[in-house]
């Protein structure tokens, strides 16, 4: 590896994983976070725990600034405790937002030592739990990203054009708090991210450079969150829209679930309020979380993975991909129960 | 109570956020909500970094603090190290203990955030959950969000996710000791009073 590259590498633990869910993902794709899991266990023999005792880590909360920094640092220390108690050392949160305040959090205590024995107080005091710090701190992209090439080998289809024979152009996200906080936590820091394009390379797609590549996603936090202030989102994911529109990209892989929300809601929205999209076709560009992307390749079932509970469809995109899939499953219930199918935007195309 | 600028001091991560400014405005060059709104963090930092206690009661006064959209972007890219988002988290922390955040009509928006993401925290331990994502309060998440809420208790297993259900995985109901003990950290680290004041 070259030298100057190995800089831009962070330490990403083998096995034996604490699992921390995440509020949005579990929200909003919740398939990804099941798919996570079986990837590890089933295709790389990994050890992870999910503790069902867990919960938010106020994250949004607390960059909404409604919850204080002492609340989140003793929040987050619970999940520590968890971690302990089940001889855990290795901690993986599902979200980029959890991943950057447990940064946060963990810097916080390095470089203000009172402030961890603090938060050790106030732990004991509220619950009678004792904790330890992580050893190693990692997102789930990055270990998918870790052992991108084992899982290469496994994958029965690769990211390139069945029809065509040319690898897809994939625009990835890698979201604001993974690497801009505190770059050195993130694969090929906050300059050269390189956890999703990685994936996309080592498993035959194309990475799409387009001006917007770092700009936020747009959620704002606050800005979302109050129906009054979203103005702010979607005008910030319009702009990542526009400006990589004129590459054509195939989809869209996010490393935060949050991004994958407002990336693919907001183009429903501009379409029924601009009459726009941003594909040829007016079925808009697909938008998966890489725990999707990599499912779809390993074999799993769209409608398991929950692509059908993303506004803009991907079915073109399995298509193309030559993933073969049955349409009678995506309406059905578990139990078998074929539900009508959700109403048609006006102007995004299903 | 000291100065204003002492009272930003004391959150001990002012010193992260405010080192020393040179007024370059790369922060503002980068800023996504510099972009939207009549919105410059480089004023912000210029204002607390002169320390005119006018001028920063002022500004904790108004609308402007509440316009960023905490992405941090300012973070990578400041050369003397500075976070002006995390500045702005300081300044409204201390808005919000001091009561000033309710004379602007931005600011006053923390009463609802706290009624409703501070609120899904204390009562289910989520920030966010399906059954508080209401389709006809959220027009922006498209019918297929409406049509999974509507569908989810069959759904929601076919993604193979514990929806409110016992035990382990996506969407299980937290239990209520873990409940009880994360609403006891709360009350003992201040969120619960915090809370008090803001909905005051």
């Amino acid at each position: 590896m070259n030298r100057y590259w190995n800089e831009y590498q962070k330490t990403i633990a083998d096995d034996h994983y604490f699992y921390e869910r995440s509020c949005i993902r579990q929200t909003f794709f919740p398939g990804s976070e099941t798919a996570f899991l079986r990837i590890l266990r089933e295709e790389l023999g990994k050890d992870i725990f999910d503790d069902f005792r867990q919960h938010t880590c106020t994250g949004i909360g607390y960059h909404a600034d409604i919850v204080p920094f002492e609340t989140t640092m003793t929040v987050c220390a619970r999940l520590f405790s968890l971690m302990t108690e089940h001889g855990y050392k290795n901690y993986v949160p599902s979200c980029v937002t959890s991943f950057g305040v447990f940064t946060e959090v963990l810097h916080t205590w390095q470089e203000h030592p009172e402030l961890l024995e603090k938060t050790r107080e106030n732990l004991y005091k509220a619950t009678g739990r004792e904790f330890e710090i992580p050893e190693n701190l990692v997102h789930p992209s990055d270990i998918i990203y870790k052992f991108r090439e084992e899982l290469a080998g496994k994958m029965k289809y690769r990211l390139v054009n069945s029809f065509t024979g040319k690898p897809l152009k994939v625009v990835e996200h890698i979201g604001c708090h993974y690497a801009k906080i505190f770059p050195d936590k993130g694969v090929g820091k906050a300059e050269f991210p390189y956890v999703l394009a990685g994936m996309i390379e080592s498993w035959g797609g194309e990475v799409v450079d387009y001006p917007e590549r770092r700009h936020c996603c747009g959620f704002g936090f606050r800005q979302y969150l109050i129906q009054e202030n979203r103005g702010y989102s979607i005008s910030n994911t319009k702009k990542k829209l526009e400006s990589m529109e004129p590459y054509e990209p195939d989809f869209i892989v996010t490393n935060c679930p949050g991004c994958t929300l407002f990336l693919d809601r907001w183009q429903y929205t501009i379409a029924e309020m601009e009459h726009k999209t941003y594909d040829k076709d007016g079925y808009g560009i697909p938008v998966l979380t890489y725990e999707e992307m990599a499912g779809l390749l390993l074999g799993y079932n769209p409608w398991e993975l929950g692509l059908q509970i993303h506004q803009v469809q991907a079915d073109h995109l399995l298509d193309k991909i030559g993933i073969e899939y049955n349409i009678n499953d995506k309406y059905k219930g578990v139990s078998g129960t074929i539900f009508r199918k959700p109403e048609k935007p006006t102007i995004l195309q299903v | 109570m000291g100065s204003l600028l002492e009272k930003l001091k004391q959150d001990f991560r002012f010193d992260d956020a405010l080192k020393a400014c040179m007024n370059c405005g790369i922060c503002t060059a980068i800023c996504p909500a510099a972009e939207f709104y009549d919105y410059d963090p480089r004023k912000i930092c210029d204002t607390v970094q002169r320390g005119d206690e006018d001028e920063i009661e002022q500004l904790m006064r108004s609308d402007t603090i509440w316009y960023c959209g905490q992405c941090l972007s300012c973070k990578t890219r400041c050369p003397r190290g500075n976070v002006p988002g995390l500045l702005i988290s300081v300044l409204r922390t201390v808005s919000q203990e001091l009561g000033y955040f309710a004379e602007s009509r931005r600011g006053g928006q923390q009463r609802e955030l706290m009624r409703g993401v501070g609120q899904n925290i204390l009562d289910i331990g989520y920030c966010v959950h399906p059954d508080r994502v209401n389709p006809e309060r959220h027009p922006e998440q498209g019918p297929v969000w409406e049509w999974y809420v509507k569908n989810i208790k069959e759904l929601a297993p076919k993604f193979g996710a514990n929806y409110n259900g016992a035990g382990p995985g996506a969407l299980r109901k937290i239990d209520d000791e873990t409940m009880k003990e994360l609403r006891e950290i709360f009350k003992v680290t201040g969120g619960e009073k915090f809370r008090d004041i803001v909905l005051k």
